[in-house]
This record gives structure tokens, sequence and C-alpha cells, in this order.
């Protein structure tokens, strides 16, 4: 074989010889047996290289689009096993080790609270002691509360005594937090309090067996005070969150309604969308719940409607009945809920930009 | 800012894919992580250099991009990553028909076991070749190299790859007999 003969048939298969060249090489190729061979083989490697195709899931493009445009930064790459995959791998390694994701995160925020508390208390220490003569006397300092640009509302059990001066650093750090609305109205917290909703003490409404969602929990809040700053975090978290949700609960929806009903059965096993709708049930009823507390109708109302839906998903059998599946893509589909969620998501989306 | 964001969109859905398959291949068929440094690369160009790029350049500056994540990885050591992606490959959700997805691995299996030989130079620049369709200069400024090297890398992956190729269904052949 003449290799340098071979080396611009591979030139001229990329159309990158020289125009002064090719007639040359095509009138060798007629007569070389080697180089057509050679030709043949290159052209039989690129279709197999060019016809590699990844099983990349739609779910996951859309996922991954979404969180590139939010500007979630990538995580380190601990984090991103905590936080999972864009497929949600590891919390479905977990699932497989019996942990359920929406307690483990449950649990992460709890971590995440416990250590913000530490933090300020070890602070408070310092503070606590310079100012405790004058705590009885005059107004707490957080009267300033407005002014500051993240200040600490300092509340401790022993300045219950100065109710106005409490009343007025709840409305100051009313007024600090961007778009808070929910310290106003009938539900007025307890000063000091957590900004961010308290969950419901009562137990939540028993759920259709066999899947029944574990109550979500959050850590109970106490007298003590939050700085503003971790607050306005812990507020924007719900929107979100439920933005997110929406938008996670369309993709499902989208998945489940194109999803094959023959006469041989459902296409395919459903595995994926029920752990899906099981991760997401937990999520909607926890949102659900936080929207009602916010007076939030619009939102409590579409999650209100999301969630039956999602536990039939949930509930879904290994190989359900075709009419199963159907019952659900018509419901879905007379609510118009894909289309509501992608309005709801986008808007929610907005009002926490 | 919202016509921004859909011209990012558009773009996303035109390359994500492909970027997809160019680092499942470049890393050895790891899809999971694949995705990952894929979504990283578009991340990294929303942030630093979507808005300041000129037109066409985008996609050039992706795939170096990429790639750099892929030499990244190859050089932090393969053992965590394996373990991640079998969880992940064990946990990835099946396609819906079981027996067209097998023919598929295999025959992705065929392709990503021809690969292993080939240094990562060549394996790249023939990848952006055949599946991307870019230019031998294309490539030189993904790989910011000069056109002459990207010649050579290509002609010499390829002969490289046809000689296994060639041992391959030879050894087939003996076999059969």
């Amino acid at each position: 074989m003449n290799c340098a003969q071979t080396e611009k048939i591979s030139l001229l298969i990329d159309g990158e010889l020289p125009p002064s060249e090719v007639r040359a090489v095509e009138r060798h190729l007629v007569g070389c047996e080697a180089c057509q061979s050679a030709r043949a083989d290159f052209l039989l490697l690129r279709s197999q290289i060019a016809d590699y195709s990844t099983l990349l899931d739609p779910l996951v493009s859309q996922r991954a689009l979404a969180q590139v445009i939010s500007r979630r930064g990538p995580a380190t790459q601990n984090a991103r096993a905590l936080i999972g995959s864009s497929r949600g791998a590891v919390l479905d390694a977990f699932r497989k080790l019996g942990f359920n994701p929406a307690l483990a995160t449950i649990a992460l925020f709890l971590i995440a609270g416990t250590v913000a508390l530490v933090l300020y208390l070890a602070q408070q220490d310092s503070h606590d002691i310079a100012s405790l003569p004058q705590q009885n006397e005059q107004a707490p300092p957080n009267v300033t509360a407005a002014a500051a640009p993240s200040p600490i509302v300092a509340v401790n059990e022993s300045s219950n005594k100065t109710g106005s001066g409490h009343q007025v650093a709840d409305n100051s750090r009313r007024k600090s937090l961007k778009g808070e609305t929910r310290e106003t109205g009938p539900n007025q917290r307890k000063p000091g309090s957590r900004i961010k909703p308290t969950r419901e003490r009562s137990s939540p409404k028993p759920l259709p067996q066999p899947f029944s969602a574990a109550p979500p929990t959050y850590a109970s809040t106490n007298d003590r005070a939050v700085p503003v700053n971790v607050a306005t975090v812990l507020a924007a978290d719900s929107e979100t969150l439920t933005a997110r949700h929406l938008e996670q609960s369309e993709l499902l929806l989208r998945a489940f309604r194109n999803i094959r009903v023959g006469r041989k059965g459902v296409g395919g096993e459903l595995s994926y969308e029920r752990k899906r709708a099981q991760e997401l049930v937990n999520q909607n009823i926890m949102l659900r719940r936080e929207a009602d507390a916010a007076g939030d109708v619009q939102v409590a109302t579409l999650l209100g409607s999301l969630e039956p839906i999602l536990l039939d998903i949930a509930n879904l059998r290994d190989k359900p009945r075709n009419d199963e599946v159907r019952t659900i893509k018509d419901r879905v589909e007379r609510q118009s809920l894909v289309a509501l969620l992608q309005v709801n998501s986008v808007a929610v989306a907005h009002a926490n930009e | 800012m919202a016509s921004e964001d859909e011209d990012f969109t558009m773009f996303f859905n035109d390359f994500y894919p492909s970027l997809c398959r160019f680092l499942e291949c470049l890393l050895g068929g790891r899809a999971a992580l694949a995705q990952d440094l894929a979504q990283e690369s578009f991340l990294q160009l929303h942030r630093t250099a979507w808005s300041t790029l000129p037109p066409g350049e985008a996609r050039f500056w992706l795939y170096r991009v990429a790639r750099n994540f892929a030499i990244n990885e190859f050089r932090k050591g393969q053992t965590r990553h394996r373990l991640f992606d079998r969880m992940a490959e064990v946990m990835r959700p099946r396609t819906r028909n079981p027996e067209e997805e097998y023919e598929t691995k295999e025959r992705h299996k065929l392709v990503l076991d021809m690969w292993q030989s080939l240094p990562e130079d060549q394996r790249t620049a023939l990848l952006l070749r055949e599946q991307e369709q870019l230019s031998y200069r294309e490539i030189g400024q993904v790989l910011n190299v000069s056109e002459s090297k990207i010649k050579v890398d290509i002609f010499r992956a390829r002969t490289a790859l046809r000689e296994r190729w060639a041992k391959r269904s030879h050894a087939h052949g003996a076999r059969a007999h």
C-alpha cells in the first residue's frame, strides 16, 4: 500500500484535498485496489462512528436546560453525588437502600437550619454580653433593623417585656424582606420566629393506600430569631421550590401523556414515571400546604388538582391495564394540566426573580 | 434578556444531544458523566462567553470546553466515576423497547471498544470530523492546534481503527470456521 496516497484518500473523503490534486487522486483510485480498499474501510468507519447515538431521555435534556438557564451552578464532584445526576440517579440509589428521598431532602434542610442556628447563637453570645444592661431600659437594637441591610432581628426570651419594640422589629423585618407578603394578614407570626411558614402541627390527612406519602416536617421554630439574610433565603426557597416542582410535574405529565396504549397493553413499563410521581407527591403536599397557609389560592388550587393525578400515577401497578392509564391521561387532558403547569411555572419563576 | 434566553435555548436544543454523544464517545461510553459534563459546558458558556462570542464561535468554544472537562476527568482517575456510572447505569430508566436497546448497546460497545487504543487527541479529532462534520480548520480551532496536525491525527486514527477492525473481523471469521 502506498502510504502517501492512502493519506490523500483520507483527505479526499473529508473534502480537504486541494482542488488541483483531487483529479489526480481519483484517477489513482481507479487503478489501485489497495486505495479502493482503504477508502471503503474509511467510509465504513465513518458510518459506524456517525451512527453512534446516545440514549438521551428528553426529560434529562429539558431538566439540564432549565438548570443552566436558571444559572444554578454545577456542584462540586461530591455535591453532584448528593444532589444527584440530572436523572436523579443518586436519589434513586438512596431509594434502593430504603431511604425516602423526600425525607432525605428535608433532613438536609434541617441540618442546614441547625448549622445556621448554631452560628447565630455563637454570634449572639457576644452581643448579649454587650447589650445586657440596656435591654430592659430601651427598645432592642432591632428598631434600626429597617435601616441595616441584613440586620439580626435580635429577640431573646428575656426581652419579651418590650412588646412594642418587638412589633416594630417585626414590622421592620417585614419591610426589609423583598417581596415578602406572608408576614401581613391574619397569620402574623410570633415575634422572632422564622420567616418561613411553620409546618402544620396536626397530622396529615390519610392518603389512599397502598402508597401513603410521609408527611414532610420542618424543624420546629423557637423564640430565637434567625438573621434576616438567612430568612430571606428561606422565604425565597418556597417560591423556587414551587417553580421547580411545577416544572418537574409538567415534564412528568408530558412523558406520561406520550405513553402508548395499544392492544397489547401499555408500551413498556412505567417504573420511572411511578418513581417520579412518588417523589413529586410528597413535595406537592408540602407546597400545597404552604400555599394554603400563605393564602396563595391560585397555586394551592393548581397543586390541589395536580395531587390526585400524581397519586394515581404513583399507585399504578407494574403492568397497569390500558383503561387505568387511559383514565389518568384523560383526566390530565380534561383539566389541561400540562398547559396550566407550564404557564404557572413560568409565572412563579418570574415572580421569584 | 428574554430573547437571549430564547437564542440560548435554541442553541442548547441543537447541540446538547450531539455534545453528549461526543463526550460519551470520548469517555468510553460513560453516559451519565457525559451528560453532566455537557451540562457543565453549557453552563460555562452561558455564564462566561455566550454574550461576548462572535456569531458561529459558540459551538467551537463549547466543544473545546467540553473536551477540557473530559481531559480533567481522565486525569482525576476513574475509580469514583466507575462506581457512580455503574449506579447510574443500574438506576437508569429503561427504554420502552428492551430488544432495541440491547442491539443499540451492542453496536455502541463495538464502536467504543475500537476507541480504546487511540490516543485522546486522535480520538477527539476523528470524533469532531465524523460526528460533528467540522472541517480541519474548525477542528484545529477547537483543539487549538494546527491544521496539519489535525490532518495527521485523523489519518493515523483511521489507519489504527482500520487495523483493529480487520483483526476483529479476522478473529470472528476464524471462530466461525
